[in-house]
């Protein structure tokens, strides 16, 4: 059989005529949305229509992920990186014509954050200030004893101090020192009860009060110190979210807010009853989520010293309780204690243990723009960030930091985002859906570009089956099919189809090696496992599918060098296995293999049982597990070797890296370094640069060297797009944008200026890869190189090409991202 | 006989209630739950996405939870809601699944009942000659070979090869074709194989004997006489048929990507998803118990053997 002849010629059934001749582009996703939200946007699928729909401060270029100005028409940062202006577009406008504002950005981040929203994505603005804090709540309110500000403000910690180990359990001061109690301005609080002061052996004092169950938290400082004397030396006493005992830190760790809310204190109780459907939501406590019906008569009390609790009158009927709470017709809040008419059972704590009646603490009602580092002001934007972060540009693109539509949010609540609702302000608009069938995104006549979007409309289906796809492809249903759902028995004939189109993919497959229990606690024994497997052999099973690989980070992450691990050696192998107790393979303890199902995943589970059969005579096990039931398995430890796989949201060596520090929740493989913790520690808390990257190779050699995973495999992004399809690019981090996308000799704007000169080295680099970019124009003055005639012939060569990686070729979008980023 | 109606009718709502105990608890027996996936989630919202419907607390806890809004016929949003579509009702995620399943059910429930009977009653009729051998040969390879495999064979004839009918989906006249025939023909050939069974004990009893003897034309003493009592099994065959037809089938769904119960159930449960879970069940119980209900009551009208003395 002859590779290239039939190559676009009619025999290649895989690559067939369009049944349809409409500017409308047939696309298969596999996957469905769960939500459309984009607050609550969780994976891949979600994240494809969301991208569609939404439009972030900055969109990426389709192929070097080059970050470039959206809904953001320019933007500012300050000299230390930290804090950044973006000027809205005044044009930008929602599929309903209202402008979007600023604070429809603002807004749609808070809510990212709220932790009654429980997003998914919220650890991605922990880049913002403050956003840490607020997410976890560990936001305190102070409350002395005799403190009554007219408006509470509230402490946060600066740090993860909360937890009890953190906090110390004593304040402590020199000898003699008398204390006195400060409230949350560190002004002198009169007519306070003196602390109880205890002197121990080391000549200092103690102080051993503790808060009393109305308060929050309680600010000593020495008597009589100076202002500032007070902020280095204060001590502050805090009952940490999580409800465990109450402990003291420096107030120098805290941030102190001052609210705008108008807070209402009530003396006494007082009851009213409510016809209007009442909504209680989450609190952070969560153990006090509530919900009141439509129809329950509730007291609404209030509650002695305790600054508590929103209820929050919602029109219409109420919904599902994850629904948060938005600003609403009603105008003010009422910040008050609710319960319903059944009294809760109280838990030893104090705080009441049901979910039928909640209350709220009401450090979770605040207006985020005084403590989270975000700001809206007119058409301007403003970012404070924790520290400096150069991919921060790039992470604006993700849905994560996308505007929400206020105006709608109000009137239809959490149902919003349903189709009768939904407003959006992206390239398209949701026309209709068929759930489990697929969704129709026609070209929205309000987004602000609409005249370089040239797609009438896309409709993404969710056929889930790979085979069914192919079917539907091959009788011209469709026109592309999402990466990566190729079933491999079909690859050999699908790789000489015009329509077959491959690409890095910035992934890695490994084996998790359980390093807590035998025989996997001997790093012998896991070298050797490692040693005994034919990489490339175990890639040419999968048909060129994935790139041999014997260390974690795939190439291409910018200026990181390529640390190959151990290449194969048996013999070596062998040696290892004999030296740690087992010549010969005898007596080795029975293993498991673990994986999930998934034709692939038991191809490679296969040919590696027979690999460490014939090299270390060595009898392992195989175990295929649903998905859920592989999951938790993992979690609990309970296997010898598993698989594992990992794709980077960013072109960031860190994110594979970080899997293996010990607090990380990724790592299931019980490695333990303090040594990698200590240098993945210091590389985080630098910016992108030489010396940071130095780091993280010391943490990849140091996981070469102790292999509590067995890398395998870079996976490769492979995918059939009809040949006349353009623009629909393929990238390392698997973003798609539709709005790029047109059918060949259907452009109705047709290219209005040659590309920006700077980009020509980029090309020049490009054209040497394997990946070949034609150009296109870009529209509107912004570098870009839109995608052209990109990825149809490139399988070809990548064949003939050595399968290994050599540096030079794998750090080449890094490098065009860095030239035309100047 | 109202009696009997009234009596089994009123057995359903404890029955399904027994099922849905039953599913409640085999749901949660499965190991990982709703929220679970490849990366560990944020601490916090993991904690707070498991104690809003209280799925942290212990099972039995959680199963007074769900006695208690049961028994209130009040549903909240921890027993309506997908857990794993913010937004989406149960309610909403069935109906919308439903009745694709139900139209797919009833055109292979066509295609069964005029292929199998059809190739039953001729293969009855004309015994042990070659047509009887054909029909019967063929049932046998109908019932033998699994829809997973039939299906993508009819595809590759009828869609890839000749180009008539689309390989998949659910959007025109065109494509109800091959699901349906997917899923109707191992019915057809059972029932094929149960009528002519029973067309032939029927054949040999004295009422058969005796209305030929009376001179009545062959037409009428087969559909009056022998059709209703040559039939009687394939009528009881039919409630669990029908049921099992019209609330779905994973497999054929899966083949020809339709978005019916039979999927929609499948993945649910894969995905954790245990209010839909219960829900898929509460409709497959609730649609078996009235379909065999149907059965008895049909069977008490068409064989006057067996009609209930009450």
């Amino acid at each position: 059989m002859s590779c290239a002849a039939d190559v676009g010629n009619d025999n290649d059934v895989y690559a067939p005529k369009r049944t349809s001749n409409e500017n409308i582009l047939r696309y298969n996703a596999y996957e469905e949305p769960a939500t459309i939200d984009p607050s609550l946007v969780h994976g891949g699928a979600d994240a494809l229509i969301v991208r569609q729909l939404f439009e972030g401060l900055v969109s990426l270029e389709p192929i070097t992920q080059i970050p470039i100005p959206a809904v953001a028409s320019s933007w500012t940062q300050s000299e230390d990186g930290k804090s950044w202006d973006f000027l809205i577009r005044p044009e930008a406008t929602w599929s309903d014509g209202r402008a979007v504002s600023a604070e429809d950005f603002r807004a749609g981040i808070e809510r990212v954050l709220r932790p009654s929203t429980m997003s998914r994505q919220a650890p991605e603005l922990y880049v913002l200030k403050n956003a840490k804090a607020f997410h976890q709540g560990k936001i305190a309110m102070v409350v002395g004893k005799h403190v009554r500000p007219r408006r509470p403000p509230f402490v946060t910690l600066q740090e993860d101090l909360t937890s009890t180990s953190t906090l110390a359990t004593l304040a402590t001061f020199e000898k003699g020192v008398a204390v006195e109690l400060l409230d949350s301005n560190l002004r002198r609080v009169a007519g306070q009860r003196p602390l109880l002061l205890r002197k121990t052996p080391d000549e200092k004092s103690e102080v051993t009060s503790t808060l009393a169950p109305h308060q929050d938290a309680l600010i000593i400082a020495k008597r009589g110190a100076s202002k500032a004397d007070r902020r280095q030396q204060a001590w502050v006493q805090l009952r940490p979210p999580d409800g465990g005992q109450a402990g003291w830190t420096r107030e120098k760790h805290l941030i102190v807010v001052y609210p705008e809310l108008n807070f209402r204190r009530v003396e006494g109780e007082r009851r009213f009853s409510s016809r209007v459907p009442l909504r209680v939501a989450a609190s952070d406590h969560a153990d006090v989520a509530a919900w009141v019906d439509d129809d329950q008569e509730i007291e609404v009390l209030s509650k002695r010293g305790a600054w508590l609790l929103a209820v929050e009158p919602i029109s219409g009927r109420s919904g599902f309780i994850r629904e948060d709470h938005v600003d609403n017709e009603y105008g003010d809040r009422h910040w008050l204690l609710v319960r319903t008419k059944v009294p809760p059972p109280l838990g030893g704590d104090g705080r009441p243990k049901n979910s039928s009646y909640g209350w709220l603490p009401a450090r979770e009602l605040f207006r985020s723009g005084d403590l989270l580092g975000i700001r809206a002001e007119q058409d301007t934007l403003h970012f404070e960030l924790e520290q400096p972060q150069s991919s921060f540009l790039a992470s604006l693109a993700s849905p994560a930091f996308f505007p929400l539509p206020q105006h709608v949010l109000v009137k239809s609540g959490s149902r919003w985002s349903r189709l009768e609702h939904l407003v959006a302000n992206g390239a398209f608009i949701l026309e209709r859906r068929r759930s489990g069938d697929h969704l129709f995104l026609s070209r929205s006549e309000r987004y602000w570009n609409r005249n370089d979007v040239h797609l009438d409309g896309v409709e993404v289906l969710f056929v889930v089956d790979e085979h069914t796809t192919l079917d539907l492809f091959r009788t011209g249903r469709l026109d592309a099919l999402a990466p990566g759902h190729l079933p491999v028995e079909a690859l050999p004939a699908l790789k000489r189809s015009a329509a077959f189109r491959s690409s890095n993919l910035f992934a890695s497959y490994f084996l998790n090696l359980n390093t807590t229990r035998a025989p996997f606690d001997d790093v012998r024994i896991r070298r050797a496992f490692h040693l005994a497997i034919d990489r490339r052999l175990l890639s040419k099973v999968l048909l060129g599918m994935s790139e041999p690989a014997t260390h974690l980070v795939p190439p291409g992450a910018p200026d990181y060098p390529v640390l190959e691990g151990l290449a194969a050696d048996t013999v070596q192998a062998r040696k290892l296995l004999a030296e740690a107790g087992f010549p010969d393979g005898k007596k080795f303890p029975r293993v498991e293999y673990l994986f999930h199902s998934g034709a692939q995943h038991k191809l490679i589970a296969e040919v590696l049982q027979a690999m460490w059969l014939k090299e270390l005579n060595v009898e392992v096990s195989l175990v295929n597990q649903e998905w859920k039931t592989y999951v938790k398995r993992v979690e609990r430890r309970q296997y010898e070797i598993a698989k594992a796989d990992f794709v980077g949201a960013t072109l960031d060596p860190a994110l594979f890296l970080g899997i293996f520090s010990s607090s990380s929740g990724d790592n299931h493989t019980g490695f333990r370094s303090t040594n990698y913790d200590d240098t993945m520690q210091k590389a985080k808390a630098l910016l992108p640069s030489l010396e940071r990257n130095q780091l993280l190779a010391t943490a990849e050699e140091m996981l070469n060297r102790e292999l509590p995973l067995l890398p395998l495999l870079f996976f490769r992004s492979e995918a059939l797009v009809l040949p006349e399809v353009q623009g629909l690019a393929q990238n390392q981090l698997g973003t798609t944008y539709f709005k790029n996308v047109y059918f060949d000799g259907m452009r109705p704007h047709l290219p209005q200026r040659m590309p920006a000169l700077d980009l020509e080295n980029a090309l020049k680099q490009r054209n040497q890869s394997p990946t070949k970019a034609g150009i296109s124009p870009s529209h509107d003055g912004q570098e870009g190189i839109a995608e052209g005639a990109a990825f149809q012939k490139t399988h070809k060569e990548e064949k003939s090409s050595s399968p290994s990686f050599s540096k030079k070729k794998s750090s080449l979008s890094s490098e065009a991202v860095q030239e035309s980023h100047d | 006989m109202t009696n009997f109606i009234l009596r089994r009718l009123a057995q359903i709502p404890l029955a399904l209630f027994a099922v849905a105990i039953l599913t409640f608890f085999l749901a949660r027996v499965a190991p990982g739950g709703p929220f679970d996936g490849a990366r560990q989630l944020p601490v916090e919202v993991e904690r707070r996405l498991l104690q809003t419907c209280h799925l942290d607390a212990p099972v039995y806890e959680q199963f007074v939870d769900f006695l208690r809004s049961w028994l209130s016929f009040k549903a909240d949003g921890c027993t309506s809601m997908s857990l794993q579509m913010p937004g989406r009702s149960v309610w909403e995620i069935i109906s919308e699944a439903f009745p694709l399943s139900l139209q797919l059910g009833l055109y292979s429930l066509g295609v069964a009942l005029l292929l199998g009977l059809t190739a039953g009653i001729v293969a009855a009729l004309r015994q042990n000659t070659w047509m009887d051998h054909v029909a019967m040969s063929t049932a046998i390879v109908g019932v033998s070979v699994p829809n997973f495999i039939l299906g993508p064979l009819l595809i590759l004839v009828f869609s890839l090869t000749l180009g008539w009918v689309p390989p998949a989906r659910w959007d025109s006249a065109a494509s109800w074709i091959l699901p349906s025939l997917t899923l109707g023909l191992a019915y057809s050939a059972y029932i094929s194989r149960l009528t002519r069974a029973g067309l032939l004990e029927v054949v040999r009893q004295d009422f058969m004997r005796t209305a030929r003897a009376k001179g009545l034309p062959v037409r009428i003493i087969l559909f009056r006489h022998g059709l209703r009592a040559g039939l009687l099994p394939v009528i009881s065959y039919l409630g669990p048929a029908i049921s099992s037809l019209f609330t779905g089938s994973m497999v054929v769904e899966q083949i020809f990507s339709i978005p019916g119960l039979g999927r929609t159930f499948v993945t649910a449960a894969l995905n954790r998803d245990y209010n839909v879970v219960l829900g898929a069940i509460l409709i497959y119980a609730s649609f078996l118990m009235v379909m065999n209900l149907i059965v008895d009551v049909l069977y008490g009208l068409l064989d006057p053997r067996v009609r209930i003395e009450s």
